[in-house]
Formats: structure tokens, sequence, C-alpha cells
């Protein structure tokens, strides 16, 4: 946006000064424009856009082009010019850093002035600069910390932070800058705490997920800098401000100061801010810091639980409603954070909660629903009954609530009750289920996401109570129901109700209503995300089973015919379900059914839509999985030479169905396939590991073990081996690694010996990368050869990789330490220790040092094995270094 | 090119390496040390290790307990005094 801005400041139109500067004075007369004259002020880009086609008229448009706003041709983009080596600064910077624009003698300036002007510099290089200057700019600043003192930095760090023009990575940066600055200054940073806090709170609510949690990270870093008396002192004249913004941010800030340095120190200061007789909206905060905690520490909340309950117990009976409500929030959480523990902390609020469902309405009620809701799953069965009937009555009544937050409340606590060991499946059958469907499942609760979410799980925990037939027959006619989002809410929960339970109290009549239902829902969908239809109809196919015979040919009908629609999203899901069903269709052994489906889908193999094609070649992946080789339509000979030239195709999807299902055959089928067909894949594939999906690349080389396994090792190593001394990193990471997998699939003495040859070669190279490949690649090959008899092998290579234990690179020495771990796996640790011991003592310390590391490693490793390789040490003097058991002989 | 701060991690892990698994040593571990690492996770070898223990107390003509216990006491100092450092 920027760019474009400056491109068309610089080809505005010329000014009179520079018309009149440009052209000679005399020799013309300059008109008038005439008075009806009004210039096109439109950008030049508008000049250049392609006209809508077809004159197509933008909606409320009279049949014209959309005019872009006018812009502003007056504005001057003053770039000035930047001192030497720095990065250029935007027009919102100049106001931050605008000193380092104007050149002035160092000499001029005061010390604290030429202090300011290095912090400046540094700080803007952070901010805008190269990846290197910004590396150097932050260790600067780092190391120069205490000497340019907390006041300075922060003085200009955080009027940058409070920016309101500070872009994501701006923010990241800068925060670094603080983590770094504080390690160093530690208690300096004292007198500064509030400031900060008041920059950094307002993170901590932020909608960016990362906003928050750089927030919580500088406010750890800064309580264990300043320690807590400190932060203490900052935050509280904070807790009971005024506004409301304030008190919230300051509690989480409270919560993330107790994380960081341990709850029980916290804990006095807050059981008297809960106690607060001063202010409610003191004690209201209190209250939040310990669902904050709650929240925050989640399980680790534990020891601690005790003591928090305490504190804010009385809360429940507070003469404040908001105070009342927040309790039993925090009560909540903290009930949420202990489960499956702790019910004997909870105790003491058992009688206030119960006594408080029956007095209170409205938000209050929900929250101290909420409460009871997350602890009856701590309670064991006989009290959890008892609790249950006694807040059901009061949930059935609420249930017809027209308030959203109250009616995610009690789904979740219906949710939660129905999940406790003790309670009968008799008493939901009779009591809940009635007045659960009638006021939930209807229309409206499948508009909204977290609603819909919440309901489908209700459901299906109630399910697992009472069975599959009792709430499948209640929902199964809304199949046919005519609002779309409400059939996939049936559908997803008829889809996770089987999923978990299975069709066997499914009946006759039931099972016909529901595949009746399933396919009038797959075919009405008007589309498809998150493939819920897919899903559901793959489930319920696949959970009848053999009862799904009779209703098969039905299905396939509908499929074919999808097959031929004009929609490509509708010929892909046509595609995909073949996929989902084939094993059913196996097991009703409908075998001329799958191979007519077969013999449909290679048709299709000329498919244009990418996605569409992605979708048969899964499918027929799932067809010759089921059918086996020998007995494929069309035959598998037909098949695979249809499906190399598929294999160029560049999109994703096409390529990874593909593969496998080359793949699938060369595993399975490869007899059937010519050598040198599987040769021509091979070089096709050799492309493939350049692809940018893993998965992809993980597909690929599979395929190559299965072809390696199925014409032998020889011709696939020589290919790849050619392949490695192409330069593309990504290339010969992949590479090695499928050398590796054919290692494995093969026996890898069939593969070292050409192996052998070229990596020794690689090992000794001039050149630290190839050195860094080969030593991955001794790593892989010590590790699948590991036990399987080819210690001299590894030995061998381990003879040309140790001489680079030396290297400095951290990614060639991490490759070594990982070959010779490696080595240790495949050769034993004695064996290694061999190599090391010579220089764990060794007069120079860079020698001592890298052989301890690799001592190190390899104790790590195998510390119990090294016991009986250790050498003998003879004594010294007063020292018994001789380990004398070892002497004793029978 | 390792920054204070990589160069600060580095040592900081390996102090926490130490820490956590005794035995690992660095450029500075003198021989002494290293022996009574040596001893101690032999001696932790031997009780882990069943057969061994029996081979020892037969070989020793002493009952297993005694061998166990004789070896617990020699965790302790199992080189005997450290040597006088020469002061550098």
């Amino acid at each position: 946006m920027r760019w474009e801005r400056e491109v068309e400041a610089r080809n505005r139109p010329l000014s009179d000064e520079d018309l009149d500067a440009m052209l000679p004075s005399e020799g013309y007369k300059i008109l008038e424009p005439p008075a009806s004259y009004v210039p096109i002020r439109t950008p030049a880009r508008k000049l250049l856009a392609t006209p809508a086609p077809y004159g197509g008229a933008t909606p409320g448009g009279a049949g014209g082009f959309y005019q872009l706003p006018d812009e502003d041709r007056g504005q001057v983009f003053d770039v000035p010019e930047m001192p030497e080596g720095l990065p250029n600064m935007k027009p919102e910077d100049y106001q931050y850093f605008a000193p380092l624009l104007k050149e002035t003698e160092e000499e001029e300036l005061s010390l604290e002035e030429q202090k300011e002007r290095k912090i400046m510099k540094m700080l803007l290089k952070v901010k805008n600069g190269t990846p290197p200057q910004r590396k150097s700019a932050l260790r600067q600043l780092t190391d120069k910390a205490r000497e340019f003192g907390a006041g300075p930095l922060f003085n200009q760090i955080l009027p940058l932070l409070m920016s309101p023009t500070l872009e994501d990575q701006e923010r990241h940066l800068l925060v670094k800058v603080i983590d770094r600055i504080l390690y160093k200054l530690d208690d300096l940073v004292r007198p500064y705490v509030h400031k900060i806090l008041v920059v950094i709170e307002p993170l901590l609510i932020d909608e960016d997920y990362y906003a928050r949690v750089e927030g919580r990270e500088i406010i750890s870093n800064l309580a264990k800098a300043a320690g807590l008396a400190t932060m203490i002192a900052a935050m509280r004249p904070d807790i009971d401000n005024v506004d409301e913004y304030v008190r919230n941010t300051t509690a989480r800030a409270f919560a993330v100061v107790a994380q960081a340095l341990g709850v029980p120190a916290l804990l006095p200061f807050l059981k008297a801010v809960c106690q607060s007789k001063k202010s409610w909206q003191a004690r209201h905060t209190g209250v939040k810091i310990t669902q904050q905690i709650a929240i925050l520490l989640g399980c680790a909340v534990l020891p601690h639980l005790k003591s928090l309950v305490e504190i804010i117990e009385h809360g429940l009976t507070d003469e404040n409603q908001k105070v009342r409500t927040i309790t039993a929030l925090s009560v909540a959480a903290l009930a949420e954070a202990a489960a499956p523990y702790g019910i004997e902390s909870f105790d003491s609020v058992l009688k206030p909660l119960w006594k408080g469902i029956r007095a209170h309405r409205g938000k209050v009620l929900a929250a101290f629903l909420k409460a009871i809701g997350f602890i009856i799953p701590l309670m064991d069965a006989m009290y959890a009954n008892y609790y249950t009937r006694e807040v059901m009555v009061i949930l059935i009544r609420e249930f017809a609530s027209a308030d959203e937050e109250m009616k995610k409340i009690t789904l979740k606590v219906v949710k939660q009750c129905v999940g406790t060991d003790g309670v009968e499946p008799e008493y939901i059958r009779t009591e809940v289920m009635p007045e659960f469907f009638k006021n939930f499942w209807v229309r409206r609760m499948a508009l909204d996401r977290r609603n819909y979410t919440q309901l489908v799980e209700t459901t299906l925990e109630i399910a697992l109570k009472v069975g599959v037939s009792e709430i499948v027959g209640r929902v199964v006619e809304d199949l046919k129901d005519e609002s779309e989002p409400y059939r996939r809410m049936v559908m997803e929960t008829i889809t996770r109700v089987i999923e978990k339970l299975g069709t066997a109290d499914v009946d006759a009549r039931l099972e016909e209503l529901l595949v009746d239902g399933i396919l009038y829902s797959f075919q009405e969908q008007t589309g498809d995300d998150g493939d819920v239809m897919l899903d559901g109809f793959g489930t319920v196919v696949n959970a009848l089973g053999t009862r799904a015979k009779p209703y098969l040919p039905q299905i396939c009908g509908t499929i074919k015919w999808r097959l031929n629609n004009k929609s490509a999203e509708v010929r892909q899901q046509a595609a995909d379900l073949i996929a989902r069903v084939a094993s059913v269709m196996k097991t009703c052994e409908e075998e001329q059914l799958m191979g007519h489906l077969g013999v449909v889908l290679y048709e299709y193999l000329g498919e244009e839509y990418p996605e569409v094609l992605g979708s048969i070649l899964g499918a027929l992946k799932s067809i010759v999985n089921v059918t086996g080789m020998s007995k494929m339509t069309p035959p598998v000979k037909d098949l695979l030479p249809r499906l190399t030239p598929i294999l160029k195709n560049r999109h994703e999807k096409v390529q990874e169905n593909c593969i496998d299902l080359v793949g699938r055959i060369a595993d399975r089928g490869a007899e059937f396939v010519p050598a040198r067909e599987w040769m021509r894949i091979c070089f096709e594939l050799l492309e493939m590991l350049k692809a940018t999906k893993k998965a992809i690349r993980r597909a690929t080389v599979n395929t190559f073990g299965f072809i390696a396994k199925a014409i032998g090792p020889q011709d696939v190593l020589a290919t790849l081996l050619n392949n490695l001394k192409v330069q593309e990193r990504q290339n010969r990471v992949c590479t090695t690694v499928a050398i590796a997998i054919v290692a494995e699939t093969c026996s890898p003495f069939t593969v070292l010996p050409a192996l052998m040859n070229e990596y020794r070669d690689a090992l000794m190279d001039r050149d630290l990368v190839h050195r860094q490949t080969a030593a991955v690649t001794v790593k892989h090959l010590a590790l699948g050869c590991a036990g399987l008899g080819c210690e001299d092998a590894i030995t061998h290579l381990l003879n040309y990789t140790w001489p680079n234990v030396f290297e400095t690179s951290p990614h060639l020495i991490n490759a070594v330490s990982e070959a010779i771990d490696g080595a240790r796996v495949c050769l034993g640790p004695g064996f290694v220790l061999g190599y090391t011991l010579q220089g764990l003592f060794h007069p120079a310390r860079k020698v001592r040092e890298t052989y301890w590391k690799i001592y190190n490693a390899l104790y790590i490793g195998s510390q119990d094995a090294l016991a009986a390789h250790y050498p003998q040490l003879e004594d010294e003097g007063e020292c018994a270094y001789r380990r004398h058991e070892l002497d004793m002989f029978l | 090119m390792a920054t204070a701060a990589d160069r600060f991690n580095i040592n900081s892990q390996l102090e926490h390496l130490q820490s956590r698994y005794v035995g690992t040593g660095h450029a500075d571990t003198n021989r002494f040390e290293w022996a009574v690492n040596i001893h101690r996770d032999s001696y932790a070898s031997y009780f882990g290790h069943h057969p061994m223990m029996q081979y020892f107390a037969l070989a020793e003509n002493e009952s297993i307990g005694r061998v166990k216990y004789n070896m617990m006491q020699k965790m302790l100092l199992p080189c005997g005094l450290p040597p006088e450092r020469d002061e550098e």
C-alpha cells in the first residue's frame, strides 16, 4: 500500500513551478481551461485496470465503472535524507525518531543526549532494519543495558509500544528487546514497573493470541526481575480503580505474577484483598484474580486449591450481586482446573451454592449453575446422583429460558451431570429427555456455532447413557427437515453417536428411516464444509456393515448419477463417497458392483478439475485396496500406464493421491507391470521430491521403497545417488531419506556397498554442507541398520565422520553429534568410548571441550552399559582408582 | 556467531545438563572426579544387575546382603579422599 502511494506521489502531475522551470519563458501562450472543464481526478492505476466484463454494473451503480475515491495530490511525501547506515523510516516514525534526521556533531550533545541518540538509533535498527542490522542492534542494546540504565531505555521504548500504528512484527521485536533488557537490568527496573505495566497490560486482553502470550511473557519476566513487593506496590492502587477495564487487566496481570513467582507468595495479599471492607470493587477484583489464576495454571492449581477456595468462599454470600457472580464463576474455574480431583476442597462451598440456585435468577443463577456443573463430576457416585437430582429440577425449568448465556450454561451442566457415574439411565430417559428435546432440538440452535457444538456434545453424552436407538429414533425424521443447517446438525449428531456406540440396537424400521434420511440429506446438500454429510454417510454405512447390502445398489446408482453432474463439487463428493463405502461393499461381497465402479472411475481419469481428479484417484485407491490386484477391473497392467502421465500434474491433491495409488500398486501388484515402466515412474517421482507439501514428499519416499523392493535396489539407488549431486537442499534431504528407506525395505547390505563409495567421498569433501548431509545420512543408516550385522560398514563410515568433530558450524557439528549417536546405537557404547577416551584428558582445552561433549552424549545415552567398558585406572598414591570387584574371577 | 544470549543459553544448558545428569563432565573435570563417577556408576550397575551381585558375593564368600552393604558404604568415598589441589 505504502509503495503504491509512493509511486503515485512520484508520478503526480507537474505543478506550475515545475513547468515554469522546465519550459522556455516565451514563444507560447498559456490558455485558460474552459469554465465547464472538470479534470478526471482518478489515480493512474484505474486507467490501466481491465474494464469490468460485459460492461457489468456494480450493484447499485448506474452501469458505469466503479469510481475509486480521489487521491489527495497535494500531500507532500517528502522522504527526508536518512543518515548513513540507518534503515528507512516510515511517516509514522517521524515523531519518535525525528532527532536522528538532524545531523549533529557528537561533541555538541551532552552525555545524556548522546546516550539517547544511541538508543534511538538502535531501536530504529531493531524495528525497521534488515535482519543483520537487527541482530547487531539487539546485541548492543542487551550488552549495554545496564550502562544505559532503565530510565533512558524505557522512556524511548514504551512510547513506541503505545503507538497505534504498530505492526505485529514490530511489536514482537520490541517485546524481544524488553525481554532481553529486563533480564540484564534486574532490580534496576523497579522504579519503572508501573509505567511498563500501564503499557503492557492492554496486551493481555488483545484479540490476537500472540499479543496476549507476549504480554504475559513480559509481565512474568518483569515480576522475576523486580520482585513480588515491587509488583504488589505498583499494582495495588489499580485494584479498586474506577475504570472497569483497568481492574480487569490488573486482575489478569496479578494472575501472571502469581504464576511467575508462585501462588503461595501471593496468598496473604490475595486474602486481604478479597476481604476488603473498603469497596466491593476490591473484593470483586480479588476474586477475579483467583479466577484468572485457575485459568492460567490449569491443573497446577491443585496444591493451592484449598487455600484459594477458602479465600473466596464468603463471596458467594456477599451483599453485592456482582461479587456473588464472579465468585461462582471463580469456583467453576477452580473446579474445572482441578478436575477430576479436589472435591474435598469444595466441601465448604456446596451448601451456599445449593441455597443460591434456589434463591437467585438470571445471571447470578447462571453462574451458580456453572459452578455446580463443574463440581458434580468431581464427586463420587452416590453424592453425584443425589446432587444431580436436586439441580436437575432447576435446570429443566431453565431449559425454556430465552437468554443465550443461560442456554449455553444449562446445556453444559446437563452434559456434566449426565456424564457422571451415579446417574441412572432410567432417570434421564423419563425426566430429562422429553424437555431436552422439546427445548433444544430446534432450528435456531443450529445457527449459532457454539450452541451447535455444545448441543451435539450434550446429546452424545446422553446417548452414551441411554443408548443409540433412543436418540437416533428421536432425530432421524429431521434428516429431511427443510433447514440445511439443522439437517447438518442432525447428521453430525447421528455420526458421532453411531461412531461411539455402533448400530447394534438399531432395529429394521429405524434402519430404513436412517438410510433413507442420510441419502436425502446427502443429495440435498448445497455445500459441505467439514465433510459433515460425507462423514455421516460413511460412518453409518460402515457401522451397518452387512446390513447395508440391500441399500448398496441404490447408493451406487446415486453415486453414478452424481458423478455425471455438471457441478464439480458434486462430482468430487460422489468420488469421495466411493472411497468411504468401498470397504463395506467388500464386506457385503458386492464384487461386481465394485468392479463396475472401478471401470467407471477409470473412464473419468481424464477429468479436468484437479480437486475432482484427486478425489477420483482416492476412490480408485480405496477400490484397489479392497478388491486386490488380481481381481481388479480395469486390470492393473492397464491402470498403471494410465496413471504415469498424471504424476506430472502440478496440483497437490492430484499428486498426493496419484503417488499413493502408484505406491499401493507397487507394494502389492508390482509383478503386473514391466520393470521398464517402474523405472520410468522413478524418474517422474524424482520431480515430486521438490513438492512443497510434506505429505507428498513422504508418499514419494515410501513409493521409492516399494519400487525398490519390486525391481531390486540397484537401479533405484543409482538414480537417487545421481540426484544427490543436485544443489537444492530440499531435494537432497529427501533423497537422503529415500535412500534410507530403500536401505530399510531391502536389506541394507544390498545398499551399503554402493552408498559407501559415495559417502566416503562426501565425508571428505571440502564443502562443509556436503559433509553435513553425509553425516545426516550416516546417522540414518546407522539407526536403520542397528542390530542387522552391518557393524563393519558403519565403522568404516564412522572413521570418516569422526575427524569432523572439531568443526564449529552449528549445523555441521549437530549432524556429526547425531551421527556419532547413531553409531553408538549400532556399534555399542563401548566401541565409541574407545574413540572418545583419547581426548578426555588431552592437554589442549579445545580438544577436551569437544570430547567431553561427545562423552556426555554417550553417557546420557547408555550410562549403564558404559559401566562395563570403562578403562582400568591404576591406583595413584592415596587414591584407589582401581575397580577391584572386576578383578574377581571364579 | 553466537550472540551473548546464545552463549548464555549454552552455558546454562550445560549447567542444567550437569545438574540433571550427575555423571557428565566438562573440560575441567579432573581424573579424580571422573573416577569417582565411574565407581559410583559401577556400583549402581551391580545393584541393578542381580547376577553381578551374586557373582561378587560368591567370589568373596560373603552374603549378598553384606556385599551390598559394603558397596553402599564405599559409594561415599569410592576413591578415598580427593587429592590436594596444586594452586595454579
